[in-house]
Formats: structure tokens, sequence, C-alpha cells
């Protein structure tokens, strides 16, 4: 399944900083999880178009120097079900990291973004694309998602102001925040 | 107690906010049903058979007065004149509605209360001793580290999102009040050889459908890494619980699949990145935690004036043998000479366990300013208590609570039942549970006969899920539908104190009517084959479970 999402995106540029709406060049060779009783998709090279395009990790794996060759940008997306620790060899390869939202109430890619940033200090661009709304992008981006692609109908304004929502926080994540008895040490 | 500082405040201000703003959207048609669930979910409001219910937290189960009365406000002006109060020291409301649940947050957050995170898939309220701070067997008051563990778990941007509900418990004393044994993670403050405080941890116990006992990660985790282990046990669990099944998904599931070892393993290897970094603790932030439950200004009593108290509480059981059996079974001995810790029955005859209406809240309340340092604290085992009272107050205080059919003598007795709330209010339960209770209730009516029966835990629980920890019961009883009608499975043996083991099922289920018979009838043989001193728990661990299954199914087995 190809995901197209001509719209756009909203970037977040990190603490204290605005947000922003960017034109969205990407899409998304993406194989979901087949149903039960089904045939899992797949993907050829020649399915991939010829733009800036996200391929799964697997695919990447197995076409990594026909993917590098490649006149536009590929990015490799990091499904819930696998682990950061698998894509760790191929950071200095990668710019762009997908985090694909089959649904939003699996937290596991909250822990590969958390992970990418802080254990393997990936400086990159990590996407959220899927099932991702309004109410989870504050979350997101405190474990370092820095771009999210919204399903059409979302109301891109209101989104950027998604991460206003807390002014506060109790702990750090790969935000640079604090543990908030530390804060308080530091207070006194 | 603990107090809000401006970034507690800030945090559970702005949560409600977001929360209304997510209402009101609901409310216009701009957010799902569905979508809201997960979103409501994780601020306390569950949709039950009839009418949404709303879970308020209790931090390790300790409430000031005011609290207190604010919550029987609630009750007055937002739902029928009273709350319940849960097995995990939360209150629930039953029925609000949704478009006033941000205004109840609201009045919540102005007494530095909130519902975050007491349903859903995230870290729940974390729960400890209702006798933390009091007890005579305490190694350290576990309350600090429960604050602690409230505010690095609340809103955790990683773990919110989780495979299913996960559970913390603290207990700091001798004798574990907390269940530790039965949560996601089971925390045992201790001290080492060398007198440094540190923690014994458990992980993957649990109630519910598959009843485990929790088996240790870490034999002595020194206190400044209690936050840093705690976050590399919930990213394991993160990453590698199972999603495809929500039967199987608690941590438990998956500690037993990869074997402790294992688990451990992946545990410590993420640890080793996380122990030195910002999650460590250093000792001004216990200092500074610590600060806000140092011990009230007790009065120091002359051994003199003890012993002339010792002197009234005689002359005061002579008069009244009501008294006697209330100060015999709901008070407890207080670290502190010349103060007794209180328990207020919340299972009088007739009334739903752990219910309270709004008047017997506030009449606590006045209690609690009048003769216990204005604190209150909620049992796992749906009580309340009034930790410091002194000796000289006791039988004004039971006067007191006797006029609001509070001073019911049963904790710790057949009648103080933990119950779930069954099929009368969830939508999840095969069978009821308060008319259950009611019907032990008014078998064992006869106090004398109660008192003699001495300590029986039983526990009751509306369905698999185990709310009521059945499991764990003396006498456990589980509700179950067959072909529409409602049975009751019996398990005798259960603890879940420092002996944690799961009850063995007695044999089949009992029809609905038949339950206080065979609770009785357990109760006979117990009378028949104990030993002197023994509980029920000491003499079904001597003869088995066999003279009991015996008794209780004799007409079957005459019939056949």
């Amino acid at each position: 399944m190809i995901l197209e999402n001509d719209k756009a995106i909203v970037r977040a540029l990190g603490q204290g900083k605005p947000s922003e709406i960017v034109a969205n060049e990407w899409v998304h060779c993406l194989i979901s999880t087949p149903a039960k009783g089904e045939q899992a998709e797949t993907l050829t090279l020649d399915d991939v178009p010829n733009q800036k395009v996200s391929v799964p990790l697997s695919f990447w794996n197995e076409n990594k120097q026909a993917l590098l060759e490649r006149e536009h940008e590929v990015a490799v997306q990091l499904a819930a079900a696998d682990f950061a620790e698998n894509i760790e060899a191929d950071l200095e390869d990668v710019k762009t990291i997908i985090l694909p939202f089959e649904s939003f109430v699996d937290g596991r890619s909250y822990s590969h973004a958390y992970l990418l940033r802080t254990r393997y200090q990936f400086k990159g661009e990590i996407r959220a694309v899927g099932d991702v709304h309004y109410d989870l992008l504050n979350f997101l981006a405190r474990c370092g998602v820095d771009a999210f692609e919204l399903p059409a109908g979302e109301d891109l304004e209101a989104a950027c102001q998604a991460f206003e929502i807390f002014s506060e926080t109790y702990q750090p994540s790969a935000d640079g925040g604090r543990l908030i008895f530390s804060r308080r040490r530091a207070m006194h | 107690m603990y107090k809000y500082d401006q970034y507690d405040h800030t945090i559970v201000k702005q949560r409600v906010a977001e929360f209304r703003g997510q209402v009101e959207r609901h409310l216009a048609g701009e957010l799902s049903a569905e979508d809201l669930m997960p979103l409501r979910l994780r601020n306390g409001l569950y949709y039950q058979t009839h009418a949404p219910m709303l879970r308020v937290a209790i931090p390790y189960g300790l409430v000031n007065s005011t609290q207190l009365r604010t919550m029987a406000m609630l009750a007055d002006k937002y739902d029928k004149g009273y709350g319940h109060f849960t097995t995990r020291q939360n209150i629930q409301y039953n029925w609000p509605q949704l478009k006033d649940v941000p205004d109840m947050l609201d009045h919540l957050a102005d007494v530095e209360m909130h519902a975050i995170q007491t349903s859903g898939n995230c870290i729940r309220n974390t729960t400890s001793d209702q006798y933390a701070g009091v007890a005579l067997d305490e190694i350290e008051d576990p309350r600090p580290y429960c604050e602690m563990i409230r505010q690095w778990s609340t809103l955790h941007p990683e773990f919110y999102w989780l495979p299913r509900k996960f559970k913390i418990a603290v207990t700091g004393a001798k004798q574990d009040r907390a269940a530790i044994q039965f949560h996601d993670i089971g925390i045992r403050v201790l001290k080492n050889d060398q007198g440094e405080v540190g923690f014994k941890v458990y992980v993957g116990g649990g109630l519910g459908r598959t009843p485990v006992v929790g088996k240790v990660i870490k034999e002595f985790l020194p206190k400044e890494h209690l936050i840093s282990y705690c976050d590399s046990i919930l990213r394991v669990y993160n990453l590698h619980g199972r999603r495809d099944n929500k039967y199987k998904a608690r941590i438990k599931i998956l500690v037993n699949a990869m074997g402790i070892d294992k688990f451990k393993e992946q545990v410590e290897a993420d640890w080793a990145y996380t122990k030195e970094s910002e999650l460590k603790l250093h000792p001004e932030d216990f200092d500074r935690i610590k600060s806000f439950f140092e011990e009230p200004d007790y009065k120091t009593f002359e051994e003199s004036e003890i012993q002339q108290f010792n002197q009234r509480l005689e002359k005061w059981y002579s008069l009244d043998t009501r008294f006697k059996q209330w100060y015999d079974n709901n008070t407890v001995e207080h670290k502190k000479a010349g103060y007794r810790i209180v328990n207020i029955s919340l299972k009088a005859h007739g009334v739903a366990p752990g219910d309270a209406t709004s008047e017997q809240m506030n009449a606590v309340a006045d209690f609690a300013d009048q003769y216990s340092m204005g604190e209150i604290r909620v049992t796992h085992e749906q009580n309340l208590v009034l930790a410091d009272v002194e000796l000289g107050s006791l039988l004004e205080l039971w006067k007191d609570l006797d006029a609001q059919d509070l001073a019911t003598p049963n904790i710790g007795s057949v009648n103080d039942m933990i119950c779930c709330p069954g099929l009368d209010f969830c939508s999840l339960a095969n069978a009821s549970s308060i008319p259950i209770a009611k019907q032990i209730n008014e078998r064992f009516d006869d106090l004398d006969e109660l008192y003699d029966l001495g300590e029986v835990k039983l526990k009751m629980s509306g369905c698999m899920n185990a709310c009521g920890h059945h499991h764990v019961g003396h006498i456990g009883i589980l509700g179950v539908d067959k072909k529409g009608e409602e049975w009751y499975q019996f398990t005798l043996g259960g603890s879940a104190s420092d002996d944690a083991e799961l009850g063995g099922r007695l044999g089949p289920a009992i029809a609905k009517d038949n339950v206080a018979d065979a609770v009785s009838d357990i109760m006979k043989v117990y009378v028949d084959e104990r030993s002197d001193g023994e509980r029920l728990i000491d003499t079904y661990r001597r003869v088995g479970i066999e003279p009991f299954k015996n008794y209780v199914y004799r007409e079957e087995a005459g019939d056949a």
C-alpha cells in the first residue's frame, strides 16, 4: 500500500520554538500487518515510486545498495513490532526514520523514538505517520518525534498548538527535560 | 502529607484544561466516542452498565479532611450522595455526566487531587500500607517513595500507551499490608547490613484471570536508583509485552514467557544506560520529599498517664460490651505510646462494601480534625483509618462513629469482605457481588459469633478480572455465568500477605442462594477442626482442603 499525503505535515521544532506547517514531499510504501488468513503484501523495487519515499526496514535491508543509489532520498520505516537496535548499524546512511502507527494505542514507537534519540544519538528526522492525532502529538514530540503527517481532515493550525498544552513536565524523555526532583533541587 | 508546589499545580490544572477541551470537541462532534475512549479512561472516566463512572486517585491512600469534604461535595453535587472506595485506594463515583466531569476534576485539582491514569493501559495509582508512618513493624515510611513514583509516572510520555494497565505497590513494614507480590511492580523498602535504605523489587505479580505471585528481580536496589530501575522495567515491558491478546498483555505473562532471568537481563541492559543519568536521585531529593511525611507533633505521655488511660479503657469495656468488641476488632497498636490506630468500617450491615455517603464522609472529615491530626487513610480492604487517635479520646470517637453507623466491629472478620461492584454496576461482571455480600452479612449478623471466628479475609469478585482479589482471600468467591445464571466458585487458603499464596479450588460452583450456606459450612469445619489460637487460614493449611470440601458438598456426595 502506498500512503500519500499531499496535504501537509506539522513539524515540531523543539522546546520553546513555534511549530510549523510544511508541504509534504514523501510517500510511504507500507506493508501492513496481514489480517488473519491473508497473505502479507509484497513489495519490489519496481513498485517504489521515483520520489522521496520510505520503505520498511526489511525491504531496506534486502535492497540497501540499490536504494542508496536512487536519485531521491529513501527513508526507513521502523515498525512498532521492530526494535530500534535493528536500525542502529544503518543510522549513518539514513536521514529520515518513519514510525508508522497502525493504531494510536500501540505505544511501542514512543520507545523507539526515545531510544533513537538518546541511546543511538540519531539527529535526523523522526516522523510519525498513520493513526496520529492532535491528542498524541505532545507526548510523541517529547519522545523525539519531530514531524507528523496527520490524516486528512485534521486541523493543522490547531495541531501546531498541541505542543503548548503543558508548560511543565515531571520527567525527562528525549526532550532534554529534567526529572522534577532535580529541577526542585536547582531551585533551592 | 505531600503538598503540591507550582509544578504539581500547573501540571494538574493544565491536564484538566486538556480534558475539558477533549470533552468539548466530543460534544461538538469533532472527536468520536471511539477516539475519546482511551483519552477519557486516562482521566478516570469509564462507561459502566448504567452510567459513566469516575475513578479518582487517592495516592497511597492518604487524604486530609479538606480533600474528604471535597469528595463528599462531589458526591452530593454530581452523584447520588455517595462514593465507593475501591481495593486500590481510589474512590469511584457512579453517576456523573460526561459534561460535568471537567468541573469535577477542577474541584479536585483545587484540593490537590486528580483522576489522572486511574484507568486505561498506563501506570496506575501507586498503593501502599494503610498504616504507613504509624505501624509498629515499620522499617521505613514508604510514602515518600510512593510520592516519587507518582510524580515520575504521571503523564510519562513514553509509558502512556502500554500493552495493559500497570500497578505499583510499596510497603515499608515487616508485614506486607499492600499485597506487593500481586502487583506489576512490588517494592519492599528495607535496610541492608550497612544500614542503607534500598528496595527489594518484585515484578510480574497480579491477580485477574491468570493469578501469579511476583518474582524477585532485584534483591537490593540502592534507593537513588528507584526511578531509573522502574523506568527500565517499563521500557522492556512497553517494547516486549504482548499486544495481540488483551488477556495475555500484562507484564506477568511476559515475565513468565521470557523467564525472570532473561527478563532481568533485558532490564539490567537498559538500566546500564540510565542508572547514572538524569533519573538518578540525590540525597536532597529524599530529604525534601520526606519532609512532607515527618512525624506529627505527638504528645509524650508519662507511664502513669498511659496507665490511667488503660484503666479508663477497662472501665469503658465494662460499661458497654460493644465498645470492647470495637476496640478489639477495629483498633490497632500505634508506634507511639498513648495513641491507637482506628479503623472505620465501611462494611456496615446492608451496605455495599466500601460505600460511604456524603454525610459519612463529612462526619469522618470532622472526626479526623477533632481526633486524628486532620488526616484519613483509605485501605485496600475498602475501609477508612484514623491513624493518630489518643487513647483518652477513644470512647468519644467510638460514640461519634457509632452515631454515623461507622463503628461496626468487623474489621478483619468474615463480614469485612473485599468486594467489587459486580453485575449491579460493572459491564464486565458475570454475577452480582453486592447482594451476595449482603447475604453473608445477614448470616453472620451475630457479632459474638463473628468475634469468635477471628480473622477471615473474605474476598469476592463478580468476574475473572478479579477486582475483588478473590484468589488471595482466605475464602475467595468468584462470580461465574452458567447459561445465564449466576453461580459462585469458591477458593480457600489464599493470602496476599508475606506468605503470599493463591487459594485452592474448593469444588464445583455454588448456586446464588446457597453462597452464605457454603460460607457457614466452611466456618463450621473450621470451628470443629481448629486448635487453640488458629485462624481459618492456619487450620486450612494444617488440615488441607478435603474436610472443607467433604462438608460443603456432603449432599451431592450423598446423592451420588
